[in-house]
């Protein structure tokens, strides 16, 4: 068991009153490795990161980090581990030392120690200069940095990352790569990193976990992941979809030559076995059945094509992200009497609004659309034929009324 | 336990020290209210009805209580400020005592602390 820097088992978290932020997911991550939860928005990567960290309760299952329990001795957890929350969680009315002192002091350090430490750690993230400055004088980059180096401060064997380089221009995203690529060789840090960015995954993590509405679809090597799609992959893009364009990803589906067809949006990518054997073919196919194609393009996959397969959505086209309200990140086991009651409130005033993006994973109409349907026939027509197919509606349909 | 709360309240008498217009506001408003409505409102007393004949045995206790309320639903906000900005998260991964976090509080906003004293002294003066 001393193996796994964490395991957890079968853990699932329900926000009340009904929603699965994460269900019975298994994942276990090896000493000094880093591994990457890879995602779209509230498929329960950041929750899974507060139920490691001690922030956050959990319904059944089993978390244990460094050999620990996180439900037995949460103290002791929260020695051996740093958190970088997804919000810079320093204070802007502070210096950069300051933060970092006072994070010394909630480890319980003794002083001497701090202050070796933060030159130690400002040193490595070059942040000597800016130290003695006020926090909110710092660019975004800066403050990622700090926010690093306060959660490395007590020497944690594990980091847990939240989107590290979220808002980041290119140069600090790649400074931030490297630096924490060293964490990890150069002083063995076991990490736990969550990313919106597959070249981020690709290229910092050891091993990437494709989450999806709280479970894990597939684990493994970026290499390994895009070696699961043998062959090429070849994205056709319409400038509409309508009968015919459903007719012909039909029967492409059919050839022996195609493996699986999938949907995003406008585009329509087939993964083959020889990208250039089949574009012709595809093409002929395509004036076969009338159908406009605006653009075709062939590449090797990437893990955005592991991503698309396995979480049936490409990341550009991924829902927004409906941010809880913190009192119900604090919800924790059952979530209080109250919670419930808040949720409700929330559905109500909900379903009075315009259609929310869950409407459509529902696949349900939404209630005051026979209105709207009237208004707009031709939209309307169109969605039909997404519905009937079940295949993902773009959602721009809905704001181009 | 004392020791986490008293780096705490270190950090947040360093944010009020570096905000000294707001500190000076906040110990200024309560006095403000007790010029305008002593003024204001001094011959209520001479109402019929009323037995007292100095109309601040009514005007000190109010503005003292409201001074109290005021100031702790000031921390209550800065602590919300604090919540959804990350900070308390931050604090909540260290092995800190859950109880210092909110002991820690009356750093935060000491002004309205120090006001009821103000308050207080100017009462004791006034008699």
């Amino acid at each position: 068991m001393n193996n796994y820097a964490i395991l957890i088992k079968k853990l699932t978290k329900i926000y009340p009153p009904k929603h699965k932020a994460i269900d019975e997911l298994d994942l276990s991550v090896n000493n000094s490795e880093v591994m990457a939860l890879l995602g779209p928005n509230g498929a329960g990567k950041t929750t899974t990161i507060r139920v490691c960290s001690t922030l956050s309760g959990f319904d059944s299952g089993q978390v244990m980090i460094g050999g620990l329990d996180v439900d037995v001795a949460p103290d002791k957890v929260r020695q051996t581990i740093g958190v970088v929350a997804q919000q810079t969680g320093i204070d802007y009315f502070l210096t950069g030392r300051e933060n970092m002192r006072l994070q010394g002091h909630l480890y319980h350090m003794k002083k001497n120690d701090i202050d070796e430490r933060i030159k130690e750690l400002a040193d490595y993230f070059e942040l000597a200069e800016q130290l003695d400055n006020i926090v909110s004088t710092y660019s975004g980059g800066i403050r990622r940095k700090l926010d690093i180096a306060t959660a490395l401060i007590h020497r944690p064997k594990i980091l847990f990352l939240d989107e590290p380089t979220l808002g980041l221009d290119i140069r600090s995203r790649k400074v931030l790569w490297k630096h924490i690529e060293e964490l990890n060789t150069n002083f063995g840090l076991t990490i736990l990193l969550t990313t919106h960015y597959l070249e981020e995954a690709d290229s910092l993590s050891d091993r990437v976990a494709i989450i999806n509405s709280g479970k894990i679809q597939i684990i493994g090597t970026p290499d390994e992941l895009k070696n699961s799609i043998k062959g090429d992959s070849v994205v056709i893009s319409f400038e509409k979809v309508a009968q015919n364009e459903q007719s012909f990803a039909y029967l492409a589906k059919q050839e022996d030559y195609i493996k699986d067809t999938v949907w995003d949006g406008n585009n329509l990518h087939l993964y083959v076995a020889d990208g250039a054997e089949c574009v012709p073919k595809l093409m002929v196919l395509a004036s076969q059945n009338h159908v406009e194609v605006k653009s075709l393009a062939l590449s090797r996959p990437s893990l955005d094509d592991v991503f698309l397969k396995y979480t049936g959505s490409s990341m550009q086209g991924a829902p927004q992200e409906t941010t809880d309200e913190w009192w119900k990140q604090w919800a924790g086991k059952g979530g209080g009497k109250w919670a419930g009651k808040w949720d409700n409130d929330d559905n109500e005033a909900d379903s009075q609004e315009s259609p929310t993006e869950e409407s459509w994973q529902n696949k349900q109409w939404p209630s005051g659309s026979e209105e709207w349907n009237n208004s707009d026939q031709s939209h309307t027509e169109k969605q039909n034929n997404n519905q009937q197919d079940g295949s993902w509606p773009d959602k721009d349909k809905w704001g181009n009324k | 336990m004392i020791i986490d709360t008293w780096h705490l309240f270190n950090k947040y008498m360093r944010i009020t020290i570096r905000m000294p217009l707001w500190s000076l506001f906040t110990l200024i408003q309560p006095l403000i209210w007790l010029l305008i409505f002593a003024q204001l409102f001094k011959n209520f007393v001479q109402l019929p009805g009323t037995d007292s004949n100095n109309y601040m045995d009514f005007m000190i206790p109010g503005i003292l209580i409201m001074t109290v309320l005021f100031g702790s639903s000031w921390s209550g906000v800065s602590l919300l400020r604090e919540i959804t900005s990350g900070t308390v998260d931050k604090m909540l991964v260290a092995p800190v005592s859950r109880v210092a976090i909110v002991l820690s509080r009356p750093g935060d906003c000491p002004s309205h602390y120090y006001s009821h004293c103000c308050v207080g002294l100017w009462c004791y003066h006034y008699d």
